[in-house]
């Protein structure tokens, strides 16, 4: 009697042991592919995001009734040009009719009512603001294919007023401003104002103006930057302008 | 008989109440519809203490019912008010009641007409900025700005709110296409400057209002 409850509490030992062993083993190798898996994702998150200048592929708009200043952060699969952005914009519940673009100088339109055209159908380019008159509130979603950083020269602003489009949604504007006047190192007032159309319909400023090292003062409000919206900005000399992302 | 009296004690002490409501909201100041466009209108208004203040708007001779008011409010206690309405109709007229507390203005006010949604795109900015300060020199937070344009016919003002700097940045594109001089009004906690006359041309940066108890 004695011999066999020996046996038993040996085998009873043995066997809790195996499992304990068997349990840790298991737990260490899951471990591992989880943190395994976390080091991919955050190498699959790091270089999409070093590769594309954003990294999600549609945008929605949300169109009011009037005047909307907009950028495409993607290249639309469904169109290219302002006739097919109010085709797009129509086929989805919406009602748009005329696209304008800055040409650095005024305002370049295409209309379009039912059959009737009016002005020269031009190039939707993405990082470009484009105003789009609407005559409904509509809810409109692009879809498109991502842009690649290497691929993207960034844009070239010319002295006065420039339309653009900005894709790094984590700045707000003084950055932007503050990202073309640092040059390696060196501060020098080359853009004073970014502006944003909004749904109020009138234009939000922000402005800095570096009057000497010590004086440099900020005027209006620091907002912060959305991908989908147009910006108006100031640049008082040619500037080859890439974001930071 | 004892009844009565009660009744008239407790009509009293309410009535001691409001008046003490009343009379401890701080009167509003220089009410002006702002930042008119065709979708949105702005209210200002200035406050001697910290209130929290709301608007009523109502399209004229639409007063049928009291789903036809809307009420917009501050987001918190402030000076300086600027109330926003957005998605109203285009070319449609308003009419306006602001509250703070049980202080009500309905003199001087206020109506608003919004703009007729234009054919054209909108004009490229042309920024308006500046700075305020106090006697003293000292830059002032804020100020409430109001710019409108000098001419004959009238205009609906631009406004906008200094920052810690003493600074605002508004946009006047459409006033500077009314006439080449606009006129500058601030009201703040260190006090006020009225009409001060700048030519459209000289105001980046505008000339530096300083703001007094006069």
């Amino acid at each position: 009697m004695g011999y066999g409850v020996g046996v038993m509490v040996v085998i009873g030992v043995g066997v809790s042991l195996g499992l304990g062993v068997g349990i840790i083993r298991f737990a260490t190798r899951f471990m591992d592919r989880v943190s395994q898996g976390e080091v991919r994702m955050a190498e699959k998150m790091a270089e999409a995001s070093e590769v594309y200048m954003l990294t999600k592929d549609e945008v929605t708009y949300e169109l009011i009734e009037g005047w909307n200043f907009i950028a495409l952060p993607l290249k639309p699969y469904n169109f290219s040009d302002a006739k097919g952005l109010l085709k797009d914009v129509n086929r989805k519940n919406g009602h748009a009719s005329t696209v304008s673009s800055w040409d650095g100088d005024r305002w370049q339109e295409f209309s379009q009512r039912d059959i009737r055209k009016y002005g020269v159908n031009f190039a939707i380019e993405p990082a470009k603001a484009y105003f789009v008159k609407t005559h409904q509130s509509s809810s409109w979603t692009v879809k498109g294919e991502l842009i690649k950083k290497a691929e993207f020269s960034g844009l070239k602003l010319e002295p006065g007023w420039n339309s653009l489009g900005l894709f790094n949604e984590k700045s707000q504007a003084s950055e932007v401003i503050d990202q073309i006047n640092e040059v390696e190192g060196e501060v020098k007032e080359r853009a004073t104002v970014l502006d944003w159309w909004t749904a109020a319909s009138n234009w939000q400023l922000y402005i800095k103006r570096i009057y000497s090292s010590d004086d440099i003062q900020e005027y209006g409000d620091n907002f912060g930057i959305k991908a989908e919206k147009g910006y108006m900005i100031f640049v008082n000399e040619p500037i080859e302008f890439k974001e930071d992302l | 008989m004892r009844k009565r009296y009660m009744r008239l004690i407790v009509i009293l002490v309410v009535g001691l109440g409001l008046w003490g409501w009343w009379y401890r909201t701080p009167r509003q100041i220089r009410v002006r519809p702002a930042n008119v466009g065709a979708k949105s209108f702005s209210v200002g208004w200035f406050s001697k203490k910290p209130s929290r203040g709301c608007v009523m708007a109502v399209e004229s001779w639409k007063f049928k019912s009291w789903k036809d008011w809307v009420i917009k409010c501050d987001d918190e206690k402030t000076q300086w008010h600027l109330v926003d309405f957005k998605g109203v109709k285009p070319g449609t007229e308003y009419q306006l009641v602001v509250m703070s507390g049980l202080r009500v203005t309905f003199k001087n006010i206020l109506s608003v007409k919004t703009k007729e949604i234009s054919d054209q795109p909108p004009l490229i900015p042309k920024p308006a900025y500046g700075n305020v300060v106090d006697q003293k020199g000292n830059p002032v937070e804020g100020v409430l700005v109001y710019i409108t344009a000098e001419a004959k016919t009238f205009n609906y003002p631009v406004a906008g709110v200094t920052n810690r700097q003493g600074n605002y940045g508004i946009d006047v594109g459409e006033l500077s296409q009314i006439s080449e001089s606009l006129v500058l009004d601030a009201v703040g906690s260190r006090g006020y400057w009225k009409e001060l006359l700048i030519s459209t041309e000289g105001i980046t940066p505008a000339p530096t209002i300083t703001v007094a108890n006069k």
